[in-house]
């Protein structure tokens, strides 16, 4: 397909080689670009880079596509351009764009700066006019760079992308500014002509002329060039209404009028021209650089795939579609189009699957399947060798074609749209890596704080009653009284260990259900306090609460063990004899009770005073914890927060110990009536 | 009189596991006191000399093999360390680090007794000439002043790595012995990571002093810990 023809420069290639040896080392250590190919935006670019790919991949070397801006490249050479250095980052390689008048020159330096061992170029077809100018390959080969040249010819086959003809040619407005431009200049001569004279008067048609141009462009100023001179010699000059001329003078005020209209109305022209461009070219980089920060905004896979594909279909005015595998089907599914609902035919699916297999655009105004396809356009976004979705675009919906700005412009959108879904797909596979090893950090800190509290309780209970068994006729009846109540106090503990765990499993599993009922805070706590039993003989427990609380509207069993859980840290903690204080009331309004409970113990630091209501906060203080697995606190948390209600620690009254605070949303009238009814 | 009676530091945390503790040691005339953090422990230690110190590795405020070197570094002190199963690393770096013996959470009151009991024995013995001490269990009978061993009246021939290393243990009967100190003792710090030669002398010594290699009652294995030869007065495990 491609002919590769190897050049070696003639006396280069021997320090070349002894350069390529001595730098093996480094290269190792940082994989150093050795072999950099010239794009030049022309229609052989496609192959050369392939070939670079090629080369770069046998030798295994990185590689480098760099273009020398001369600032004379067109709109459809940057095209061009643009899809080579994506077609380059796509197939490993970066880019490099450099500033500089002579091609040969710039890449010489370059590739003699960094030490370059082999250098790609293009050989293009012979461009018809110009021909006296030589290739770049050409003036390569005569300069003698310290490297291997490889001059690749293009194939004689159309270029994947064939840039579309603007159509300005046969725009009808530039012949009529032309006329209309040169008839005003008529009527205004001919006003004047009686004060000015004849050199003055073709300044007149010099400003029509100008006028087209800075309007029209260039080939309408050359039309009203063309007009104006024979308007000016028919009407003005000796004979009028005559094309002859026969006053030297006045011949030359018409040629010297024709070569200045000539040379003003192409540089008006050309102004116009770049002043256009410039403007253009602003407008998509102020488009480009909104849709860049729209996308870098977005922080989900298909948050940026929706500003992605609204931009594009607002921009392109035509519907857009995205299509993805999903997870375990075959085949590829339509994930979103904009606008909602749009439905691709059996054509452009067909180009869809083999724009994802073959990692390359397909469909309307491409080589590939582009005759089966009823008009849209399939483009394969490509990061890092992986094709993450196809987007397609119904561009025979769009009036008017493609220009070559708007072509770029596609391919700018889609690989910054392709770049944010890698970077949200990372970003993904990241935290998805942190939450796995988070869940497994919890689930040893779990099983080794349930481990703690199961055999707390249960080494006192094996410890009693071994003794009781083997030290009975030594023991009073006091003694073995004692140590049978703390049989059962710790049996009791371990039963609301076991409580605690089956609640965690089930709030984790979002198995709670609530199932209201009115319930008395008195009836409550007593309840919580029964179920603590024998635990609290050496705590002092003062209620405190006004008579006329109103009813509770919770699952019983669930606040319950809220309060038995917050009740049992407090006394856990409390000194000897230490009060353990519950007051409860209500706000003004009516809408939530709250209930504190404080101990004198040994309180808790700032710090900590949110973090004790984590599940195993104290996952790093194993099996030294004092207080086990602090599941509790976490399940009150959570059995209240399933009520709409809060819980959080202070520190306690006096600057002593902790107050627990927990807030339960009262009933609201409506409730208790339908509740009533 | 009640100041005759051994006193035993009780250092946990655990109210419920002090309470019988307490019971139970007193009714085996053994007087007690009680410490719940490891500061407060650290302090009774100094104050009241005890004869012997139960000290739980997991206390709320300090490392307990933090409480450990501090008690070391006043007092010779007998300390058994309380565990749970899962800290065998803490277990065996507490007796290397000087604590007597240990026990694993849960236990019974007798297991209990019975290393108090050996501690505090060896402890009375210290005065006397510990190299002239004598070991009987059933048949066996090892004199460590005539470096005799006899099994059922026959005379046993050990190797003299066999014999250092019984010579050890019976200098400990009853309380574990660390494979550390083991080895570095017979075969020296360059060895005491050779857990291998261990396992074999004790093998040997299983099978010439007339113990089960499968089910072995006289030199028991302290998995992950080190060995232990029954105590004169134990009764079989």
């Amino acid at each position: 397909m491609n002919s590769i023809s190897l050049a070696d420069s003639p006396t280069a290639s021997a320090p070349a080689a002894t350069d390529n040896s001595g730098s093996a080392g480094m290269a190792s250590r940082s994989p150093r670009v050795r072999l950099l190919v010239a794009l030049s935006g022309g229609s052989e670019d496609a192959a050369l880079v392939r070939a670079a790919h090629r080369l770069a991949d046998r030798e295994g070397v990185a590689w480098r596509a760099i273009h020398v801006d001369t600032g004379s490249d067109d709109a459809e050479r940057r095209l061009v351009l643009e899809r080579d250095f994506a077609m380059v980052v796509r197939l490993g390689g970066d880019t490099l764009s450099i500033q500089g008048q002579d091609r040969a020159a710039e890449l010489l330096h370059y590739a003699q700066e960094h030490r370059i061992a082999t250098l790609l170029v293009g050989s293009p077809r012979p461009s018809g006019w110009r021909f006296w100018r030589r290739t770049l390959a050409e003036q390569l080969m005569r300069q003698r760079g310290t490297f291997d040249l490889v001059v690749v010819a293009e194939a004689s086959k159309r270029p994947r992308f064939r840039p579309r003809q603007s159509l300005q040619a046969v725009r009808l407005h530039e012949p009529l500014i032309a006329v209309a431009t040169t008839l005003g200049a008529l009527v205004v001569a001919w006003g004047l002509q009686a004060w000015l004279e004849l050199a003055n008067l073709s300044l007149v048609f010099l400003a029509a002329v100008l006028t087209s141009a800075a309007l029209a462009g260039t080939r309408a100023a050359m039309l009203s060039v063309v007009l104006g001179f024979l308007t000016f010699n028919y009407f003005f000059t000796q004979p009028h209404f005559s094309l002859a001329m026969v006053e030297r003078e006045q011949l030359l005020t018409v040629i010297f009028f024709l070569l200045v209209a000539v040379v003003v109305g192409q540089l008006a022209g050309s102004g116009r021209r770049r002043l256009v461009a410039l403007r253009r070219s602003r407008e998509q980089t102020q488009r480009l650089l909104a849709y860049s920060r729209a996308l870098s905004v977005a922080t989900d896979w298909n948050q940026v795939r929706d500003i992605g594909l609204a931009s594009l279909e607002r921009w392109l005015g035509a519907p857009v579609a995205f299509l993805s595998r999903e997870e375990g089907s075959a085949g590829l599914t339509i994930q979103r189009t904009e606008p909602p609902g749009i439905v691709l035919d059996a054509a452009a699916l067909t180009a869809a699957s083999w724009s994802w297999q073959h990692c390359q655009p397909s469909g309307l105004g491409t080589t590939h399947l582009a005759d089966t396809d009823q008009g849209w356009r399939l483009l394969p976004l490509v990061e890092q060798g992986r094709v993450l979705g196809i987007v397609g675009l119904e561009l025979g919906k769009r009036e008017a074609p493609l220009g070559p700005d708007q072509e770029a412009m596609i391919e700018a959108q889609i690989s910054q749209l392709a770049m944010a879904l890698e970077r949200t797909r990372l970003v993904g596979e990241l935290s998805a890596t942190r939450l796995s090893e988070e869940n497994e950090r919890l689930r040893s800190a779990l099983l080794s704080s349930v481990s703690h509290d199961l055999r707390t309780p249960l080494a006192s209970i094996i410890g009693s009653a071994s003794s009781l068994r083997d030290l009975s006729p030594q023991l009073s009846d006091a003694d073995k009284r004692e140590l049978l109540d703390s049989i059962l106090s710790e049996s009791e503990r371990l039963n609301r260990y076991i409580q605690n765990l089956l609640d965690m499993t089930r709030l984790g599993h979002g198995g709670l259900k609530i199932e209201r009922d009115w319930i008395s805070l008195d009836d409550l706590v007593a309840a919580a306090l029964r179920r603590l039993g024998l635990s609290l003989e050496e705590v002092d427990i003062q209620r405190d609460w006004p008579d006329d609380l109103p009813l509770l509207f919770v699952h019983p069993a669930l606040i319950e063990q809220a309060l038995v859980n917050v009740i049992d840290n407090a006394v856990r903690f409390s000194p000897p004899e230490g009060r353990i204080g519950i007051q409860a009331r209500h706000d003004i309004a009516g809408h939530r009770l709250e209930i504190r409970v404080t101990d004198q113990g040994p309180g808790i630091a700032p710090e900590l005073r949110e973090k004790v209501f984590d599940m195993f906060v104290t996952e790093s203080e194993g099996d030294r914890s004092r207080h086990g697995s602090g599941l509790g606190l976490a399940i009150s948390r959570g059995m209240l927060g399933a009520h709409g209600g809060s819980i959080d620690a202070q520190l306690g009254p006096q600057s002593i110990g902790t107050t627990i605070v927990m807030h339960l949303p009262l009933p609201t009238a409506e409730e208790g009536r339908r509740d009533d009814g | 009189m009640m100041a005759d009676l051994p006193l035993i530091l009780v250092i946990d945390d655990e109210p419920q596991i002090r309470r019988f503790l307490r019971i139970s040691l007193v009714s085996q005339r053994f007087r007690v006191i009680e410490a719940a953090t490891g500061a407060e422990g650290l302090k009774r230690a100094q104050d009241e000399s005890p004869d012997l110190v139960l000290l739980d590795l997991g206390l709320p405020d300090m490392d307990g093999q933090t409480v450990l070197d501090a008690i070391r570094a006043h007092s010779a002190v007998p300390v058994i360390v309380v565990s749970v199963r899962g800290q065998e690393n803490e277990k065996v770096q507490a007796l290397d680090n000087g604590a007597n013996d240990y026990v694993t959470k849960p236990f019974g009151i007798k297991e209990l007794l019975a290393r108090v009991r050996s501690l505090l024995r060896y402890q009375a013995q210290s005065n006397e000439d510990r190299s002239a001490v004598s070991y009987r269990y059933a048949g066996l009978v090892i004199d460590l002043a005539a470096h005799r061993v006899n099994l059922d009246g026959e005379a046993v021939h050990l190797t003299p790595k066999e014999y250092a290393v019984l010579k050890r243990l019976v200098h400990h009967a009853g309380r574990v012995v660390t494979q550390t100190q083991l080895l570095n003792d017979v075969w020296g710090p360059t060895h005491a990571h050779d857990t291998h030669y261990l396992r074999i002398v004790v093998s040997k010594l299983r099978h010439k002093l007339g113990d089960d290699p499968q089910a072995p009652h006289l030199l028991q294995t302290e998995a992950g810990v080190g060995y232990r030869l029954l105590a004169e007065h134990d009764p079989p495990a």
